[in-house]
């Protein structure tokens, strides 16, 4: 997996449980609050290290954190969110 | 003869013993309202130190623990406010230099203490090591003295009027008096906005170094420390997100606590 990039220039709001990010196609994407944290941290660095992350802020064991991270970034990539 | 501090939401009633007073003399007033007041004693017997903590008893075997049941006493107590009335607790310092706010994070270890210290040298308002509590873009310290460690980046050049009393650890720790340290009187702690974050790291280099860092390294920086004293952690990257994005974020490469201080004072 390349690590995860946000798409600039997306237009975001944050809500009080989480972010939602507008596709040019005018599509409004809620995340919730774990995936808001991987959304911001996809600034390409690794998923692993995103993971890291997950894990470590949301008190996760490590291997769960990184299928929660690597399923995320997987739907956001099919959304348009990050390449 | 007792000691009264206030430490934010709450007032702590001290017997007037050196053992106590020296652990937790933060020469300090804050604008926040008491919600709640404790009274700390320390007695000694036969059987060894006993603390009270609102007449409750908890049996002590030297000094650490005789500090550790008193820290524990308060700081549990102002973080239980903090957190009732919606702020979060993020680990780091802070000091008010050249009418800005700056908030210091880094590592245990790092050298915040001695380079905050440093600051104070140099003019700044020193308001804490240790943790800074933020909500709605406002910032307020944990008003208790510092801690510097012997091994960390070292006690050597502290003024010894700062020094209220050194912890036996392993690797013994110099408790500051935060008023000695700003040479005032009294030191006082307000709410007020970020207008800076600086992310402290060690570094080989020869020259402090100061580069711009992004929101996602400020999460990885501050959002992990302040977990455990943030249960909604949904709330917690928000707060830290806001918080990145509110004021500037810079990574300063640190060599002396000295010629650190001075390269976070000429950040633009």
């Amino acid at each position: 997996m390349t690590n995860p990039t946000r798409i600039a220039g997306l237009p975001t709001r944050r809500v009080s449980d989480g972010e939602i990010v507008t596709t040019p196609d005018g599509t409004t994407h809620y995340l919730n609050g774990m995936a808001a944290l991987i959304y911001e941290l996809a600034d390409g660095r690794a998923v692993d290290s995103i993971a890291t992350s997950v894990a470590t802020i949301f008190d996760l064991e490590d291997e769960h954190a990184l299928q929660l991270t690597v399923a995320a970034v997987d739907e956001m990539r099919a959304k348009g969110l990050v390449s | 003869m007792t000691v009264i501090l206030d430490y934010l939401w709450l007032e702590v009633e001290l017997d007037d013993d050196p053992r106590l007073v020296s652990l937790l003399q933060n020469s300090s007033t804050s604008s926040l309202p008491i919600r709640e007041r404790v009274t700390i004693g320390v007695a000694s017997g036969p059987d060894g130190d006993t603390v009270d903590i609102d007449g409750d008893p908890h049996p002590a075997s030297g000094t650490i623990e005789i500090a550790e049941i008193a820290y524990g006493a308060v700081h549990d107590r102002v973080a239980r406010w903090a957190r009732d009335e919606g702020w979060s607790r993020i680990h780091a310092g802070l000091a008010d230099a050249g009418g800005r706010r700056i908030m210091i994070a880094g590592p245990s270890g790092v050298g915040k203490t001695t380079t905050i210290v440093a600051l104070a040298d140099q003019g700044a308002t020193v308001l804490g090591d240790e943790a800074v509590l933020v909500r709605d873009g406002q910032s307020i310290a944990l008003p208790r003295p510092l801690h510097a460690k012997h091994g960390g980046a070292g006690i050597n050049g502290l003024r010894q009027e700062t020094i209220l009393t050194t912890l036996p650890y392993d690797d013994p720790i110099a408790i500051l008096d935060p008023a000695a340290i700003n040479r005032v009187a009294r030191l006082e702690h307000r709410p007020a906005p970020l207008d800076l974050i600086v992310l402290l790291e060690r570094s080989d280099g020869d020259q402090p170094r100061v580069v711009p860092a992004s929101t996602a390294e400020a999460i990885v920086a501050l959002a992990p420390d302040a977990g455990p004293f943030t249960p909604d952690r949904v709330q917690l990257v928000r707060t830290v997100i806001e918080l990145a994005e509110s004021a500037p974020v810079v990574r300063l490469l640190m060599t002396t606590p000295a010629e650190t201080a001075r390269a976070l004072l000429e950040i633009p």
